[in-house]
């Protein structure tokens, strides 16, 4: 999707305080060589704060930080990945009560750890059919301090994980960033890898079973293997993420070599060094320094690492940045911006210095 | 005497090399069984993926129709399979 006219008018971060990895070894909570191995030093923790107040503080920055009005805003998306509170509630309302008001459209949008990035897929169109709306506010927040997950046990290939809460404000007008390209690939044939083993029916929250993503990708493969598709999956995954991140800088109209930074999920070292060498990037161009220092914090990655980039002075006008990233479905997601301007936004940056 | 390496030994050789090009992270001295899971080793999928782009484009193999299920599993799983396509060809040039 071309989406040049779109602004990122305005962004916030929430992240609360900083439990070192060496400190979980020394717990026993982790294997000392596979923390070694990731390369995480740290994730976020919330504690007992739930994600629709993290998402509130970063809305609320990120709001300010536009130089729009809670009346300006006329959809707000919700993401999160994991639960985010009591069943039949939604946490959308809660930021409408404490923040937006009541005269919008507020849904909670559930696309995994690609939330954002389809959260301003359905922005950008909303904004243009409806032109007397001023901006749209897209969140995303997690707390994985909760029982039935484990934080430092989150299945191969995924990163620690962290809690935190990032925002974005979308607008027609203007901004500190031009949103040039939003693109979305799915291999539905890979499906299965993120329930592999577990019944469809009932749904494994209601039944108090714990989510190991590691157990059902096991088990994905070795299904995989013994019926001879595996190497299709990895072939597939590599081709649709190629071709997503192709197609966005095409449409952008971007070249690889003139991209500065990759925003990216946290992933571990290996992880993501061999992911952003499959799509033609170092893992130093890539916002991984700074993702290694808070775990994979849901569909909250890409908007706490733009947040740090911006806030930090390590992009500046005219750089061009490619975010993308994959999630169950298997989807993968590709967008191009173009940093316009960041002065408003220096040493705004969230302090890990929790609430 | 010198005895010459077979072409299983050089493929195997070759197969590697190219793990170590794509396994940025291989822990340091780590041994490297031939016949271990390649998963086991600690390669994860997606650098799985890139030794399988860069071995079907070395060894000019189509994976979409090359393979069979269990193959890709181990460096001498792959090192038969490359040198069983090797034998393969030669026999339908010679046919």
């Amino acid at each position: 999707m071309r989406t040049s006219g779109t602004y990122l008018a305005g962004i916030g971060a929430f992240r609360p305080k900083m439990e070192s990895v060496g400190a979980a070894v020394r717990q026993g909570l982790v294997p000392k060589d596979a923390a070694d191995a990731s390369g995480i030093t740290s994730v976020t923790v919330a504690g007992d704060v739930s994600p629709a107040e993290i998402a509130l503080i970063a809305a609320q920055q990120a709001l300010k930080s536009s130089g729009l009005s809670a009346d300006d805003i006329g959809l707000l998306l919700y993401t999160g990945v994991w639960h985010q509170g009591p069943d039949g509630w939604g946490p959308q309302y809660y930021l409408q009560r404490h923040l937006l008001g009541d005269d919008l459209l507020a849904v909670e949008l559930r696309h995994g750890c690609n939330g954002t990035f389809s959260a301003l897929e359905l922005a950008v169109p909303y904004l243009r059919c409806a032109p007397h709306v001023g901006g749209a506010l897209i969140t995303a927040g997690d707390n994985f301090g909760t029982p039935l997950i484990d934080r430092w046990n989150p299945g191969e290939g995924l990163a620690y994980l962290g809690d935190g809460a990032g925002a974005v404000v979308l607008s027609t007008s203007s901004g500190f960033a031009e949103l040039l390209s939003l693109c979305t690939t799915t291999f539905s044939g890979m499906e299965e890898v993120h329930r592999a083993g577990e019944p469809l029916f009932p749904p494994g929250a209601t039944t108090g079973t714990f989510l190991d993503y590691g157990a059902r990708a096991a088990r994905f493969q070795q299904k995989a293997t013994e019926d001879g598709s595996w190497v299709q999956c990895l072939l597939g995954h590599q081709k649709h993420n190629v071709e997503c991140v192709g197609q966005a800088l095409d449409e952008a109209g971007v070249d690889a070599r003139d991209i500065k930074t990759v925003v990216i999920h946290s992933m571990p070292r290996q992880a993501a060094a061999s992911y952003l060498k499959i799509l033609g990037f170092s893992l130093e161009r890539s916002t991984w320094e700074f993702s290694r220092t808070t775990g994979h914090l849901g569909a909250g990655d890409h908007l706490a690492a733009l947040d740090h980039l911006v806030s930090t002075g390590k992009v500046g006008p005219g750089d061009n940045l490619l975010l993308c990233g994959s999630s169950p479905g298997v989807t993968y997601k590709a967008a191009v911006i173009r940093i316009l301007d960041t002065a408003a936004f220096r040493n705004q940056e969230a302090r890990p210095d929790g609430l | 005497m010198v005895i010459g390496r077979t072409e299983f030994e050089h493929v195997l050789a070759r197969l590697e090399t190219l793990l170590n090009e794509v396994w940025d992270q291989r822990p340091a001295g780590a041994a490297m069984s031939a016949t271990a899971p390649l998963v086991s080793l600690g390669v994860d999928s997606l650098t799985l993926a890139l030794l399988l782009e860069k071995v079907g484009k070395e060894f000019e193999i189509d994976w979409t129709t090359d393979t069979s299920p269990g193959e890709v599993i181990s460096l001498r799983s792959l090192a038969d399979l490359v040198v069983r396509r090797n034998v393969g060809g030669a026999a339908d040039a010679e046919a």
